[in-house]
This record gives C-alpha cells, structure tokens and sequence, in this order.
C-alpha cells in the first residue's frame, strides 16, 4: 500500500437538482498506485466520471461540490482542499488526462506540434528547438506515421484513432505521475481500440505511470488493467486485483455482470440477465443500493448499509453476505 | 436448409459526393457504400452483418427494406422484387419489414404518448377503432416487457432499455416476418442488454421471426446469429455460421477482427492475437484490387491486381486468393 501515489478516501460528490440531492459519488475509497493500471468499472451513470472530474477539481460549477469530508491525497497534499491556481499547475503537468472524444481537449485552431509543445514551454520552461525535440519524440513513441508532418497538422485533419493517439501523446509528454483515461477507446472501432490498448501498456511500462483507467467494458478491465474497483449507483461495490475480481467474483452485482455478458469465445443459448434498472439516487433509500435487483438480498439488506468486508488480502467487497 | 425469405443479388448503393461547389475543380466523388453484394435470409433465422464503422451495414441493412433505393441489383422477398412493387403487395411488404434503431430516443416523437407511438403503425395501416387499437398496444408492451399501466407516459420518462422496448413493441406491431435491427442493443449498458438480447430471442422463438442482426461487436453476434456476414468497405469478405466462423476464420480481415475482440478472462490475456496496422481506408477511392491489402500483412502483388471472388458455398465463403487454413 506504500506505493500509492493517489489515495482517494471517502470521496463525496454530490449535485443539487431541482428534484433533490444526487449523491453522485457517495463515499468512495480507493488506491492509485505507481507502475500500475487501476480500472473504475461500471455502468452508464455509476459515477465513474464524476470521480475523475473530482480528482481533477473539474466537477461542474455550481451544482456539483465535493463534500467537505473527502480526502484525495497527492504527495502530501489534499487535493480537494487546494486552490483552483495550485490545481491548475498539477493538472496537466503532474495529473494529466485522456478523455473519450478527443476533439474536446484538442484545439481546433491550433496545430498538433503547437498544442505538444505549449505545455513543456509552460510548466517546465523549456526552448522551442527542445520543446520540438521531444514533442516529435513523444509522436514517434505513440506510432504516428509520418511524425514531421504531423506537427503541422490540424486535429479535424486526423482519423479518430490518430487523433487518441496524439492524445496520448500529450498526456505523456509531461511525464505525468498519474494519467487519467475516461473510456479513451469507446468511440473507436476494435481493431483500432486493440492497437492503442497496446500502445497505452507500452509507453506506460516505459514510463512506469500510474494511470486510472476508467471502462464500462470489462474485457477491456481484464486484458489491460491490474486492478480494479466495480461502481454501483455512486459507490464502489467490489475492489480487487483484476485475477482476484474474474476469478471469484464476489459481490452479486459483478458476479452477475460478468454472467451476463456474451461472449466471443463460447456459446451460450440464453444469457444471465440482472431484472430490473439502476435504481434513481434521489432519494434513494436506506440500505444497500442494489438490493431491489439482488437475488441474495435479505430483510437486513434493505435496512441498513452493508459493511466494508476484506474478504482475502486485498479483495474487499461491500455486501452483507460476507459479514 | 430453412427457406429463403429474402435475398439480395447484386446489390450496390454509391452515394455522389462530389463538390457541388462551382468553381471547384470538376472530379467526381463517389462513395461505394454498398458495392455489390449478394446475400440470402433464410426463414426464422438471424443474420448478422458485422464490420468496422462505415464498411456499409446499415446501408445494406436498410436497402435490404427498401427505405433507400439501388443504384443497382434485387432484391426477393417471398419471390417477389421488393424494389417494383406496387399497390397492395408494396403495402404488405411494409408491414412484412420493419427496423430497430440504436437510438431508440432519437427514433421516437417526443410528444407522443407511449401508446400512441406503439399504436401509430396499427393507425397508419388501418385500424382506426382506438379500443381494439389500444388493447393490441396493451398486448404488444406486455409481450416487450413494459408495465402496460405506463402507457400514459411520454418516452423521457423511460430509461434506455425501456425505450428500447418500445421500440420493439412498434417493431412488432403489424405481425412482421422480417425485424432489421440497426445496432439494437448497442448504446445499452451490459446488464440491459441482457435483458434485450434474451427478449430478441424468446420473441424469435415464439413469432418465427427473422432477424438482420447490424452489430459491431462480434460477442453479441456469436450469441444470437446462425450465419454471420463480415463486411469490409461494401463488400462481404467472408460468411459462416459462427461456431465454425470464430474458431477458424479463412479472411486475415476476419482473424483480426476476431482477435482484437477483448476477452473477460485475464489468463487469457497472453494469447496470440494479431493486431491490425493502420486505418481502414477511404470509401471513395477505395483500394484496388482486393480492399483489404493495405492492412493484410500477407497481401502480394496478385492482391493489387485482382480481386478476390467470393470462393465456397451456401454455408461459408470468402473472398480472398490465399485464405488461411
Ligand atoms: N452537471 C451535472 N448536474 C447534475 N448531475 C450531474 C451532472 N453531471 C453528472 N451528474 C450526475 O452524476 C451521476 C454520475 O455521472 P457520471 O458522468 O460520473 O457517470 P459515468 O459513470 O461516467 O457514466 P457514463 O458511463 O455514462 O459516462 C449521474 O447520475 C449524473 O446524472
Ligand atoms: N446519405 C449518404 N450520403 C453520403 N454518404 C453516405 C450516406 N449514407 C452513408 N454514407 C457513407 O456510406 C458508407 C457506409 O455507411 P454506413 O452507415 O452504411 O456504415 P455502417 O457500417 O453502418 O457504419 P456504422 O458502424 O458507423 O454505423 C460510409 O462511408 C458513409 O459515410
Ligand atoms: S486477397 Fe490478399 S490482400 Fe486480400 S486479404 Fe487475401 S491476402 Fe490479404
Ligand atoms: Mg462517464
Ligand atoms: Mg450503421
């Protein structure tokens, strides 16, 4: 556990809407460690954005707050009670990003040598000709063909899978301790998402990052990540090391995921199916979130909160069937 | 063999986009979205077309229901030529055939009460009591899966598997023989896909219904297709039902599509897969020759020159000149 470079405690992100509070995230724990890749697994609306966004200090203004009682710690500092400036200077320099569509983080106006190079002219002060150097290096290093020409290219003037690859490029070329990736391959096709997995694992492995790789997909979780953190409803339902996780998964929720999914590789006649939807957080009631859909829930269930529960070393699941 | 329902026979669909800009240079671009292509739907079956995003699905998928016309070929269904008919056998077709979007939002009227939007294919081709229309409305939700008491509600207040299902339900409403579905189940999240796919299947059953599956992901389709068709820019490079498909693909395109699929297993993590180099190319210029030859590692000379016929017969086939073993 000492190698935690981002340690998140009881992470609180709640928003007000006009139909009530949404505890968007409600108190979630977990671990980023160095050399690692930590997945955030989950379905549409668990939260898996929202705890980027709080990690980033980038939750939406005015109707999202970090609750006052969370804690993300980075090198000895606590990331939530940090001053927009201070934030800005670790964003992108120490902590940097790789979202979904890459056309939100790049610009359309300038072109790719220039959006490489601002930041090592900013944060670390460097030369042009350096700045270049190692801009057309990072290019190289993520397999862009023809990396010369590139510089002077315009992001619209990019495939999609180009485009997430100068993306990660950019978030690299830092050399940031954490990168966060919130589904960086969803919009791409397989045989382009099987190309830049690859690559991620690679320049991660040369440059022993922690990245915090956020999925709802868990054949993406099991072929690259190494650990790995399932969200229900705002919480984290599972933590495991991803062999932990896919071989005895334990709480119902992901045993259930994991039976539902078709698979490339066997043939089933009828799938697994979870009943019911992801209950709405608004006045969502006491008890354990997934209850109303859980085939093991008991009366208990649905009255009290269920327990943290390590089950082996390093697996902890939050259920009450473990207690 | 099942009979067949409909088949399409050199099929193509170009689309013309070129400038219309008149002081551009005069060059005509076209993309050969669908670039002849044969195919066959055998009765109460699944047909799956998969393929990379803009290699022609939903375009084939939506001239194989007439919603778009050929440039060129035919298509029959029960016999007939679904491009030429008139009256009362173009009428029967169109409730014969019918289509589920991906975005099952973006495809239903906002304003329009559920039981209106299940209801208006009944209306539209004829059944203007609104107390037998309203009851088979009450049937099909039931069939589909939704609380017939929500037949008040407007699709905003449903979530996205719900309005999938009711999207199914107006699919199903006039008896249809043939349900495209454009990417069904795509945009849900994996416990209500589920669902989806299990009610797919169970209403196949129960109805004899045949399916044209339109799917990326070759997971989905191994569960609920018999024959499975690989297309690459607007053409079919390889067909088979997917057991003996996935276990060993003859295409190099059909390998790598298979391998790059991310397996849920970690001790499978290790496998050899192989991965695909670059992008798929233009669809106005496509490659010459055999299209896939400047991402095949094994293509030679032989692959620029000419192109690779469709080789094999009604149960699997691919178009390659050195198809692997
Ligand atoms: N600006 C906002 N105002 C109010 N609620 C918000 C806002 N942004 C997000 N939320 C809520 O926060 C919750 C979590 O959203 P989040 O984007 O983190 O989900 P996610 O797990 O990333 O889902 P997806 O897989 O769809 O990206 C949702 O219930 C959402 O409605
Ligand atoms: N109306 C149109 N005008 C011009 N080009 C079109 C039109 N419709 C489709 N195309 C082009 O035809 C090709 C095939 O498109 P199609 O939508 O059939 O692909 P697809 O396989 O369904 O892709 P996706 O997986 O992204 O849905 C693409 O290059 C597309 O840009
Ligand atoms: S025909 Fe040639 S280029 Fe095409 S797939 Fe076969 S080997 Fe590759
Ligand atoms: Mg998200
Ligand atoms: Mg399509």
């Amino acid at each position: 556990m000492s190698d935690a470079i981002l340690e998140i405690k009881n992470l609180k992100t709640y928003f007000k809407t006009r139909k009530g509070l949404n505890p968007a995230v409600d108190g979630i724990s977990f671990n980023i460690e160095a050399g690692k890749i930590t997945a955030l697994v989950g379905e549409s609306g668990s939260g898996k954005s929202m705890t980027a966004m709080s990690i980033l200090g980038l939750v939406p203004q005015p109707a999202g707050k970090i609750m006052p009682e969370s804690e993300i710690w980075f090198e000895d500092q606590d990331l939530t009670k940090l001053s927009e400036r201070t934030l800005a200077k670790i964003r992108g320099n120490e902590i940097s990003m790789i979202f979904q569509e890459p056309m939100t983080s790049l610009n359309p106006v300038y072109t790719i040598g220039k959006q490489l190079m601002e930041p090592l002219r900013i944060h670390q002060k460097m030369s042009k000709a350096d700045a270049r150097a190692l801009a057309l290096k990072y290019l190289e290093m993520v397999r862009v063909p023809d990396p010369e020409r590139r510089m002077s290219s315009y992001p619209h003037q990019l495939s999609g899978g180009l485009r997430q690859r100068v993306m990660i490029a950019m978030a690299m070329v830092c050399k940031p301790k954490v990168i966060i990736a919130d589904e960086p391959t969803t919009a791409l096709d397989v045989t382009i998402q099987a190309q830049i997995l690859k690559l991620l694992k690679d320049v991660q492995e040369q440059l022993n990052t922690a990245i915090l790789f956020i999925t709802h997909d868990l054949g993406v979780v099991a072929e690259l990540c190494d650990d790995v953190c399932v969200m229900y409803a705002g919480q984290i339902v599972e933590k495991a090391t991803v062999e932990m996780l896919f071989e005895n998964p334990s709480h119902p929720y992901t045993a259930g995921l994991l039976k539902s999914l078709p698979r490339v590789d066997d043939d089933v006649d009828m799938l697994y199916s979870i009943e019911g939807m992801v209950p709405n957080l608004i006045n969502i009631p006491e008890g354990c979130r997934f209850a109303s859909r859980c085939p093991k829930a008991m009366e208990k269930c649905r009255e009290k909160e269920p327990p943290k529960v390590m089950i082996e070393t390093g697996h902890e699941v939050h259920c009450w069937l473990y207690e | 063999m099942a009979e067949t329902l409909l088949s399409g026979k050199g099929l193509k669909k170009y689309y013309d986009v070129s400038a219309k800009n008149l002081f551009a240079k005069k060059k005509s671009d076209v993309v050969k979205a669908v670039d002849g292509i044969d195919i066959n739907i055998p009765k109460g079956k699944t047909i799956a077309l998969v393929g990379e995003s803009g290699c022609g699905k939903s375009t084939l998928g939506r001239l194989l229901i007439h919603l778009i016309e050929p440039t060129e070929g035919e298509a029959l269904f029960e016999g007939k030529d679904i491009y030429h008919l008139k009256g009362r056998d173009e009428k029967a077709f169109r409730k014969d055939a019918s289509i589920i979007f991906q975005d099952p939002y973006a495809s239903l009227n906002p304003r329009m009460k559920v039981k209106d939007l299940i209801g208006e294919p009944l209306l539209t081709h004829g059944m203007k009591d609104s107390k037998e229309r309203y009851a088979k409305v009450a049937e099909l939700m039931s069939i589909s899966g939704l609380k017939t008491e929500y037949a008040n509600r407007y699709p905003h207040q449903f979530s996205g598997g719900q309005r999938q299902r009711i999207g199914i339900a107006r699919a199903l409403a006039l008896n249809p023989k043939l349900i495209v579905c454009d990417e069904a189940v795509s945009a849900l999240d994996v416990s209500i896909q589920a669902q989806i796919l299990n009610l797919l299947k169970s209403l196949q059953r129960a109805y004899d219904l045949t399916y044209l599956f339109i799917s990326h992901d070759l997971s989905v389709v191994r569960y609920i297709s018999d024959v499975v068709y690989v297309m690459y820019l607007g053409k079919i490079v390889e067909y088979g039902d997917p057991k003996t498909l996935y276990a060993s693909p003859k295409h190099p395109y059909t390998r790598f599509l298979l391998d790059a699929v991310p397996i849920p297993d970690p001790s499978q993590k290790n496998r050899t897969k192989m991965i695909v180099e670059g992008d798929i190319p233009s669809a106005i210029n496509p490659p010459s020759g055999c299209r896939f030859r400047t991402r095949c590692p094994q293509a030679v000379e032989k692959c620029a020159a000419e192109e690779p016929k469709l080789v094999g017969d009604t149960v699997s086939a691919c178009a390659c000149h050195f198809p692997l073993v």
